[in-house]
Formats: C-alpha cells, sequence, structure tokens
C-alpha cells in the first residue's frame, strides 16, 4: 500500500498567501523610499570639475561581432535602433544600404566588413550616426555600451604592426579597442562613398 | 559341419585314399616281383626237367646200347622201343613238343623248339650221331652171332655210341648253360623290377608324404604364429583337395575369423570402456540425484508437517471466519452507505476541482497580461537607455555647458539599467510563475480525474459490496464445509507423510544400491581394460 498523499494545512497556505502580499507592498515602497534617498543624496553633492586630466577622452563603448570598441562621442551623434534598411544597388559592400533617419535617407557602414569582424549575428542592433567629416552617415553596431572617460594614451598598437583597419587607434589594457572614425577617409573604399549621392 | 564330411570340389577328400595308393603301389610291386620270381622259378623248374630230359638221351643212347648187347647176347630186348623214345624225343627237342622223360611211367615233359640255333644244331647233329649208331646197331645185329664178337666191330660199335652219347651231352650241357643264362637273366631282371618298384614306391611315398607333411608343418607355424598374437599372416596356399586342404582352408578361416572376433573384440572393449565411463557418470549423477531426492525428501517431509500445521491453523480460522462472516455481512451493509456517501463526495470534490482549474487558467491569462506589461516596460527602458546615451553624448558635445546635463544623463541611462533590471527579473519570476501554473493546472487536471476515478471506483466498491455482503451470507454456511475439509485434508497429509517417509528409505537405498553399481561399474571398467590390454596382444 502506498502513503497518501500529505494533508495540507490551510491555516498555513492562507498565512503564507498572507505574508506574500504585504511582502510585495513593502518591497515595492523600499524601493521608492531608497530611488528617492539616492536621488537626493545625488543632488546633494557638490558639482564635479570641470577639469578632465590631459589625454582624457569620452567614449562611448559598442560590441562588434566578439570585440569591444570605444567610439569617441566627439564623432558619434545619435544612437537609434538599427531598423529595416534598405540595400543600394552598386554600392560597395561596406554600406549596408540606408535607413530612415526622419524622414532623412542615412547610409549605414557595415563596420563588421571594414574591421574584419565576421558576419554580424542576430537582428537586434543600434546604428550610430557620425558627426563631421562624415556627417550625413551611420555606422552599424550589435550592442551599445556605455560611455566612458579613457585615457588615450594608455591606447597603443601592440608590437608597432599594422592594425586590422586603419580605422583602429589603439588597443587599451583591458582588450577596449579604439576606434577613430575620422579615418574612414584613409580607407580605400570610402572616396567611392563620398562620390555617392550624399545625404542631404 | 563335421571335417570328415566336408569336401573339396564336390569330391570326397580322405588322407587314407593316399595312404590305400601308397600300399597299394607297394603291393603290386611286391605282387609283381612275387610272379617274376615265380615265374622265373617255373622257367628253372621246367628249365631243369628239360635239360634232365636232354640228359636222359645219353641214358637212352645207353639203353639202347644195353639192350642192343642183350639182344645180341640172345636176350632179346625192345630196343626199337627204346630207340623210338630217343627219336621221338630227339623230334621234340628240335621241334618242340611232349619228351618222355620215364620209360617206365612214361612221364613226359613239354619241350620248346630249339631255343638257339646252336642246340638245334647240336640236336642235329645228335640226331645224326644217333642215326649212325643205328645204322652201325642194325648193321650189328644183322651179322650172325658169331661175327658180333668182332672186336673191331664192337669198337666201332661202341664209338658210336660214344659219339651219340657225346653228342646228347654237348646238347644237354649247351641246354643247360642256355638255361643258366635264362635263369640269370630272370634273376637280373628281378633285381631290377625290384629296385624300380622299391624306387617308384619311395617317390610316390615321398610325393604322398611330402603332399600331406609340408601343409601340416605350414599350419603349426600359423599356429605358432596366432599363439604369438601374429594375425597379420597372408592365408595359407591351398594346393590338395583332401583333408589337409581341408584343414589348411579351416586354417585360414580360423585366422580371418579370429582377426575379425580380435577386431570386434577390441571394438567391444572400447565400447565397453565408453559405456562404463558413460555408466559411472550416469550411475554417479544418479547418486547425486538419490541423495538429493533423499534431502528433498526430507524437505517434503518437513513441508508436509508444515502444512499440516497450516492446515490446522486454516481449520481454526476458517472456524473464526465462518463465526465473523455474519458480523462481516452486517458490517458490509453499513459500509455500503458510507460507500454512497464517499461517492457523493467525490462528485463534490470533482465539481470544486474544475472550478479550481478554471480560476488557475484565469490566473495564467492574467500573468499573460503582466508578461507583455513588463514588455513594454522593457522597450520603454531600453529607449531610455538610448535616449539617456543621445543626451550624453550631446552634453559631451556641448563641452561643459552640458556637464551637469551630462550628469542627468547618466541618472537616466542609470534608471533605464535599473529598470531592465528589474523587468528581467519579473520576467524570470513571471515565467517561473506560469510554470507553477501550468504545473498546477496539470496537478488540477490529474486530481480531477483521480476524482472522477474515486467516484467510479466508490461505484465500483458499492457494488463490490453489496456482492460481497452477498456472498459472505451465502458463504457463511460454505466455511463449515471447510472446516471438516481441513479435517480430511490433515488425515491425508498423514498418510502423505508416510508415504514420503517410505520414499526417503526407497532414497537411501537406491543411494547405497547406487554406489555398489559405481563398485560395479569400477571393476567392469577394470575387466575392459584388462580386456583392451590382452586383445592389443594380437596384432591386426
Amino acid at each position: 500500500m502506498t502513503a497518501g498523499p500529505t494533508a495540507i494545512d490551510w491555516t498555513a497556505v492562507w498565512a503564507r498567501l498572507s505574508a506574500a502580499r504585504s511582502a510585495t507592498r513593502r518591497i515595492e515602497e523600499e524601493r521608492l523610499d531608497g530611488l528617492f534617498r539616492r536621488r537626493a543624496d545625488h543632488l546633494a553633492r557638490p558639482p564635479e570639475s570641470a577639469e578632465r586630466p590631459a589625454g582624457a577622452i569620452r567614449a562611448l563603448t559598442a560590441r562588434i561581432g566578439r570585440e569591444r570598441y570605444a567610439l569617441p562621442v566627439t564623432q558619434a551623434g545619435e544612437v537609434a535602433p538599427l531598423g529595416r534598411w534598405v540595400p543600394v544597388p552598386g554600392w560597395p559592400p561596406a554600406l549596408l544600404g540606408v535607413v530612415n533617419r526622419r524622414g532623412v535617407p542615412c547610409p549605414v557602414i557595415d563596420l563588421h566588413h571594414l574591421l574584419n569582424a565576421g558576419a554580424p549575428s542576430g537582428t537586434a542592433a543600434c546604428a550610430v550616426a557620425l558627426r563631421r567629416p562624415v556627417q550625413g552617415y551611420a555606422v552599424r553596431i550589435d550592442e551599445v555600451g556605455e560611455i566612458l572617460d579613457l585615457d588615450a594614451t594608455a591606447f597603443t598598437i601592440p608590437g608597432g604592426r599594422e592594425p586590422v583597419s586603419p580605422l583602429v587607434a589603439g588597443v587599451g589594457p583591458d582588450g577596449l579597442i579604439l576606434l577613430d572614425l575620422n579615418r574612414l577617409d584613409a580607407i580605400p573604399a570610402f572616396p567611392i562613398l563620398r562620390d555617392a549621392p550624399t545625404p542631404s | 559341419m563335421h571335417p570328415q564330411a566336408r569336401t573339396i570340389d564336390g569330391r570326397p577328400t580322405r588322407i587314407a585314399n593316399k595312404l590305400l595308393l601308397i600300399t597299394i603301389i607297394f603291393a603290386i610291386t611286391i605282387a609283381a616281383i612275387g610272379m617274376i620270381t615265380v615265374q622265373t622259378l617255373r622257367e628253372q623248374e621246367m628249365a631243369a626237367a628239360q635239360a634232365d630230359a636232354m640228359g636222359r638221351q645219353r641214358f637212352l643212347v645207353v639203353r639202347y646200347y644195353v639192350d642192343v648187347l642183350h639182344t645180341s647176347m640172345g636176350d632179346p630186348r625192345d630196343h626199337e622201343a627204346v630207340k623210338r623214345v630217343f627219336d621221338s624225343n630227339l623230334r621234340s627237342m628240335i621241334e618242340g613238343g611232349p619228351v618222355q622223360i620215364n620209360l617206365s611211367t612214361e612221364a613226359t615233359v613239354m619241350m620248346p623248339p630249339a631255343v638257339t640255333p646252336g642246340i638245334a644244331a647240336k640236336l642235329r647233329e645228335q640226331r645224326e650221331a644217333a642215326d649212325r649208331f643205328e645204322a652201325a646197331v642194325d648193321r650189328f645185329l644183322a651179322l650172325p652171332a658169331a661175327q658180333r664178337s668182332d672186336p673191331a666191330l664192337l669198337a666201332d660199335l661202341a664209338r658210336q655210341r660214344i659219339a651219340a652219347s657225346t653228342q646228347a651231352d654237348d646238347a644237354a650241357r649247351m641246354y643247360s648253360a642256355y638255361t643258366q643264362s635264362r635263369v640269370q637273366t630272370s634273376i637280373l631282371i628281378q633285381i631290377a623290377l625290384g629296385l624300380a618298384g622299391l624306387l617308384a614306391g619311395g617317390i610316390a611315398a615321398w610325393l604322398i608324404s611330402r603332399s600331406i607333411v609340408a601343409p601340416l608343418q605350414r599350419c603349426v607355424a600359423m599356429a605358432q604364429g596366432i599363439i604369438a598374437g601374429d594375425l597379420r599372416q597372408p592365408p595359407l596356399p591351398i594346393r590338395s583337395n583332401d583333408e589337409v586342404g581341408l584343414l589348411t582352408a579351416t586354417f585360414n578361416e580360423m585366422l580371418e575369423g579370429l582377426r575379425g572376433i580380435t577386431s570386434e573384440t577390441r571394438d567391444y572393449s572400447a565400447r565397453l570402456a565408453t559405456a562404463v565411463a558413460e555408466m559411472s557418470a550416469s550411475i554417479q549423477e544418479q547418486a547425486v540425484g538419490a541423495r538429493q531426492q533423499a534431502a528433498a525428501v526430507q524437505e517434503i517431509t518437513t513441508t508436509v508437517e508444515e502444512i499440516g500445521q497450516s492446515a490446522q491453523q486454516v481449520s481454526d480460522m476458517a472456524r473464526d471466519v465462518g463465526s465473523s462472516a455474519d458480523t462481516v455481512a452486517g458490517a458490509g451493509v453499513n459500509g455500503l452507505q458510507t460507500v454512497k456517501d464517499a461517492a457523493s463526495a467525490m462528485e463534490a470534490i470533482r465539481t470544486q476541482t474544475e472550478s479550481v482549474a478554471e480560476t488557475i487558467v484565469a490566473l495564467s491569462e492574467r500573468t499573460q497580461a503582466i508578461g507583455e506589461i513588463i514588455a513594454t516596460v522593457n522597450e520603454i527602458a531600453e529607449q531610455s537607455n538610448l535616449l539617456a546615451l543621445n543626451a550624453a553624448i550631446e552634453a559631451a558635445d556641448a563641452g561643459d555647458q552640458g556637464r551637469r546635463f551630462s550628469v542627468v544623463a547618466n541618472e537616466i541611462k542609470s534608471l533605464a539599467d535599473q529598470a531592465k533590471d528589474a523587468t528581467r527579473q519579473v520576467r524570470s519570476i513571471l515565467e517561473q510563475t506560469q510554470k507553477n501554473i501550468s504545473t498546477s493546472v496539470m496537478l488540477t487536471e490529474e486530481a480531477l480525474k483521480r476524482a472522477t476515478a474515486g467516484r467510479e471506483k466508490a461505484l465500483a466498491a458499492e457494488d463490490v459490496i453489496r456482492r460481497m455482503t452477498e456472498n459472505l451470507q451465502e458463504n457463511s454456511g460454505s466455511f463449515q464445509q471447510v472446516v471438516g475439509a481441513t479435517g480430511q485434508q490433515q488425515i491425508g497429509l498423514e498418510q502423505i507423510a508416510q508415504g514420503i517417509q517410505q520414499i526417503r528409505q526407497a532414497s537411501m537405498q537406491t543411494a547405497a544400491s547406487t554406489d555398489e553399481l559405481a563398485k560395479a561399474a569400477t571393476n567392469l571398467n577394470q575387466l575392459g581394460e584388462a580386456l583392451t590390454r590382452l586383445m592389443e596382444k594380437y596384432r591386426l
């Protein structure tokens, strides 16, 4: 004969449900209290010094393929989800196509191709609009990171060898690769882009 | 078949015939020699009589002369008769015929014609001399008596007589010489015939004895070889149809038979060894089986005793059950009502469980709505994150003017990251909750099935209890019969126990007999090995 199911203690069940509802309310209140306290503390702190150390640059980190890159914010204009793009016949492989940016067609440069990062994986991606001298273009990244203050002098070319791409300005101690998007002019295929119809 | 009655090529085979042949050969030889001897003796006797007859011619000449003298002296004698006998005899001696050898009895002897030309010439000379003597006698007798005393005349007469006698003596001497030579020739012929007969008989006896002895020697050699164990000998040649040939053939058959017997004996010895080995193995298995049987019988005895005890317990229990069956039947009525109540309760549980299932499904739908809300919140957080990034970029581009704005942008980005983490946690919790809801739905469905099954089982139990109650009431009397049957069963078990005890004794006797059989098999195996060694003496 098999043992029968354990009898349910309905009193304990009701007590557990009541405790769960109470805990939910308490956690919500504690979260709001914490948020308000952190906000007050932050506002109460003195303003940070405007002085930056020499050689420091502010950069936006991003993941392209399996590597992490840093894009100087002075070269980036806007980050937006990469929607559906339209390939343009006759354009080189480094250009994915054009996307609609607030009603304006914007060519998208495929950094996977320029950085030899392999084929992109997944559909979730972002487009980073660029500033001068290549204003009006955007580059495709797989995932956007955060904005960091970096020491530009810490980024070097390992062993003095030729980098995999002219866009690489240096490699940091933690493997972060600093890009210089102004060097797009140095890429042989890029003048073709310059000759392509530029967005107004 | 008796050896004396056997035949070879359909003819009687008797060695006595050969021995009889030897005897006949020697008898014929002896008879021939005897006949030749008798013939020779008769010839000698005849020759002696003939020689005597020829010698008696001289006597007749003298008798004739004496009778002539007596006649001349006045005493007449029949000298003519003597002369006729003389002439007749002489003629018979020349031409063949009877010769008178006794004047008184007139006995005669047959003379053949003159056997040789010399004798014939001598006999003719004797006749001429006798004729001259007779002529002288006639002249003498023709003379007067006074003149007969003339000495010259008497001398002439005497001379004629002597001449006739001399011729008769010569003829008799020649005939004696002839008969002597004949006798010597007969003796030589007899000796030659005797030697030839002895030689022929000896050769015949040697050949016949050789034809008998040589096969016997070969048979003896074969028998000695067989005694030495040599059965590979070739068969003896059969060169006669007599008893020796039959004996040789019998020896060949005996050798072949011994080969077959030895071969079969070896084969049988090998089979005997194999059979003994198998029999030994079977006996050992039988011994093991007998012991196992004895042990099993012992266990069965114990089991039967336990069964007897169990039967006694069954009897007691049947008696108790029979007494309590009525009580159970009464309790069955109450149980029947209780089962009906349980069926109703199970139906209520099923209804409530269905309500719980619907509530859980509604709860699941609510969690789906929560998931949609979480997705919306996550999207907002993503957009806030990007917005904060763009704000930070713009603030950085604005330089010092945008520094405080940069702080706000960072705060917004931090909040957006926290919102994303929170929505991730909520999604995880929501997924776990959905799994728990699915588990609850599954458990509720199972509970509903079990409640339905429980209600069906309760209804089935109601039917079973009803029939059980009826059967209990019907079987209440059957237990009493069971009590009686178990009593008889106990008696039968005691008989079974006695039978098993007898089987156990028989098993023990079988085990003992099996040991004896094993010993006998061992002895038989030893005998088989001895027989094999004995047969190995004979080489095939």
